[in-house]
């Protein structure tokens, strides 16, 4: 009974759409956020005649959707735990995309006195030190996984009045720093996108510890019966061409370059 | 002989309702008397077959009727102003017509005959209003005119001035009895007070502790 | 203070220039939330007159349900269903999470219980002399149950609009079984969420005065109706 009605309401509710084949794609705010898909989709959804539908969440929850199979790929940030997921038999076909780096951000008083240092660790511990708000995104996400690394690599466990979990995005995050003046880590996509808006300046930057690849997986057709492979599998193969790669270096928001395409440079250096 | 009642017994919740024998003629007046909660309401439902005895033998216009068949016919030749009236949420004019549209009279019909009959009750100016604007008294007036209205042989009231002005209760009382003889229908009002059983009808039927006597 | 501003004219802006993700997005929440709202009232009513009318075994427990139901915050309705649609959930073969449907089946069990609801106490509520009435005056057996339901339309309507109100204005279940997809499942609520993480606080106000046109329409229609009929 309850089954057919959800069919019914189901029914009732697609009738109106058109049937055009859908890709789900679960991702990460700052690649959606900065607006880098709008960029670099458009195009793949032209030429194969599909939709993708864009499920913009943390890497953490991105990755959890996944394993559920209830999207067809994700594109996240997170080396680790992405090699865990492909190890673990969720994922395949993992490929390294593109990448940019994560920054410091704090306010111009700048409390923790940590401005123009290179070793990330260190600056942590200042900031640990001065007690400085410090907004932590809280949410399992690529970013927050990458903070937690951070701290650890700094010996520090960060806890108490100054350490606020937001618990939300990227962008909601920064937000809050900047009401706060607090100290946040951000990947600089994420980062240049809002600067125009936000009071806090990079402080922090430079440091090989902030590197930020991004990478892409398909879910595990052996896991998950209904994926789409075959249209997974061409977005991978997008994602990773020459073509894909070129639109990527040539996203920029103020003039400035927000992701590296790995494949390119690979190219390049080549 | 319109109704024929005989042993019948009739419960509502815990009142019991008994009738040992009554008769009722078409074209006469009858007064039900007795003291409020004596079982007058409960009589008069069951001559307007809306309640279903549980043991006994009711006859109407020579047929005994059948409880277990649709009485919508038999229901329909009667008209029944209940005591304490619903009017429903709708205007006055469209209260008075329900009775005719159920039956399904047309529209240009009932309009006629509901101005005539607010005519006829002193209710022409109430037209166009709401019920919620009435006053209790001009409630029971409107609630007598629906049933009037529909120009049914047999009539039943239960207690129909209750609420009504008693510079009204003349023109009530002379324009039902009027109504009756152009009709020559059955007149069946129940009332408390016995000065209006005596003005109403010689007939009278009293009911004591839930039992008819005729 | 030209924050504020700055985001108003940039609403009105929006609204009057039509833009395209404005209108999209409007769309797509009064299309699910109709929906919603279409199908809670096809069960809700019904439920409501049931339970309002008869006595059955269970009819107190249905009642208690229903309002425990009614004041169940989205997100753990949202929670809920989530579990039952995702892959490995047990309705995980149908694939509804992240559409539309799964935005309108969430929505029909937060609307129902109120529309259900609120319909049971209007029909309460109403006096018990009207059936009655209407059989007295020569009604068969389905006028009378019509003209019953006619008085009682005013409390179903009020049930209707309260459902409406709630999944229209509500953020949980869209957010969650939705994802928020653009153009497909992003809604007004969902959309204001996204646009004031995002800072875009003019998208954000556009789509919350339409949230609050829609409301003050609702409640124009149904008062009109109401002084005009009773």
């Amino acid at each position: 009974m309850f089954k057919k009605l959800i069919i019914l309401v189901a029914l009732a509710a697609c009738s109106a759409s058109a049937q055009q084949p859908i890709l789900r794609l679960a991702t990460t705010t700052s690649t959606y956020e900065s607006g880098l898909l709008d960029r670099i989709l458009p195009p793949f959804e032209r030429s194969h005649d599909l939709k993708v539908h864009v499920i913009s969440v943390g890497t953490g929850k991105a990755m959890k959707i996944a394993e559920n199979g209830d999207v067809d790929v994700v594109l996240v940030h997170a080396r680790e735990a992405e090699d865990k997921f492909v190890r673990e038999g969720f994922g395949v076909n993992r490929k390294d995309v593109m990448h940019n780096d994560f920054v410091i951000l704090g306010p111009k008083p700048d409390p923790a006195g940590i401005a123009g240092m290179k070793d990330v660790s260190h600056a942590l511990k200042r900031i640990a030190e001065n007690k400085a708000f410090f907004i932590s995104r809280g949410d399992d996400s690529g970013t927050h996984k990458k903070e937690i690394s951070l701290w650890a690599k700094a010996g520090i466990a960060p806890a108490g009045d100054w350490y606020l979990e937001s618990g939300q995005g990227m962008s909601a995050t920064l937000r809050m720093a900047d009401e706060k003046n607090g100290y946040v880590l951000v990947d600089r996509a994420t980062y240049l996108s809002f600067k125009k808006e936000l009071r806090l300046q990079a402080l922090v930057e430079g440091d090989d510890l902030l590197f930020n690849p991004y990478g892409i997986i398909a879910v595990n057709p052996e896991l998950h019966k209904h994926v789409k492979k075959d249209l997974a599998t061409a977005l991978i193969e997008w994602m990773t061409s020459a073509e894909c790669q070129r639109l990527i270096a040539s996203y920029k928001k103020e003039g400035v370059q927000l992701f590296y395409p790995d494949i390119v440079r690979v190219e390049q250096e080549q | 002989m319109l109704y024929s009642l005989k042993d019948i017994e009739c419960r509502v919740g815990k009142f019991l309702l008994t009738i040992d024998s009554c008769e009722l003629d078409q074209g006469e007046t009858y007064s039900v008397v007795g003291p409020n909660g004596s079982g007058k309401s409960t009589f008069l439902n069951v001559l307007a077959f809306l309640l279903t005895p549980r043991s006994g033998e009711l006859v109407f216009r020579g047929d005994e009727v059948n409880y277990t068949e649709d009485l919508i016919s038999v229901r329909r030749e009667v008209g029944y102003a209940m005591q304490n009236p619903y009017l429903f949420t709708m205007s006055v004019e469209d209260n008075i017509g329900y009775g005719l549209s159920v039956r399904g009279v047309a529209t240009r019909e009932i309009k006629r005959r509901v101005g005539e009959m607010m005519e006829r009750m002193s209710l022409s100016h109430l037209a166009g209003r709401r019920h919620v604007e009435l006053s209790v008294g001009e409630s029971q007036r409107v609630a007598l005119a629906r049933t009037l209205v529909l120009d049914a042989k047999v009539i039943l009231l239960d207690e129909p001035t209750a609420s009504v002005d008693a510079s009204n209760v003349e023109t009530v009382e002379r324009t039902v009895l009027e109504l009756c003889k152009e009709r020559s229908a059955t007149l069946v009002i129940s009332t408390h007070l016995a000065d209006q059983a005596q003005r109403m009808s010689p007939n009278t039927i009293s009911v004591v502790d839930g039992h008819v006597n005729r | 203070m030209d924050y504020l501003g700055d985001g108003l004219a940039g609403a009105v802006r929006i609204i009057v220039s039509g833009d395209a993700d404005f209108l999209s997005i409007v769309s797509v929440s009064l299309l699910v939330s109709l929906t919603s709202t279409c199908l809670a009232t096809l069960t809700g009513v019904p439920l409501g007159i049931a339970v309002a009318q008869h006595r059955f075994k269970g009819r107190g427990f249905i009642l208690m349900i229903l309002n425990t139901l009614m004041s169940l915050p989205t997100v753990v309705v949202g929670l809920m269903l989530y579990s039952f649609l995702s892959r490995r959930g047990p309705l995980g073969e149908m694939g509804l999470l992240y559409t539309r449907s799964a935005i309108v089946i969430g929505q029909w069990v937060l609307a129902f219980p109120i529309i259900a609801g609120l319909t049971a106490a209007a029909v309460k509520g109403l006096d018990s002399r009207i059936r009655q009435t209407a059989l007295s005056l020569g009604a068969d057996a389905h006028q009378a149950s019509w003209v019953f339901l006619r008085e009682a339309r005013y409390g179903v309507f009020a049930a209707v609009v309260a459902g409406f109100g709630r999944v229209f204005a509500e953020v949980g279940v869209s957010m969650m079984l939705g994802g928020n997809i653009r153009a497909y499942t992003r809604t007004i609520t969902t959309a204001i969420a996204l646009e004031t993480s995002k800072g875009e606080f003019a998208m954000g106000i556009a789509l919350g005065l339409v949230l609050l046109a829609v409301a003050l329409v609702v409640n124009i229609v149904f008062w009109t109706l109401r002084g005009r009929t009773e």
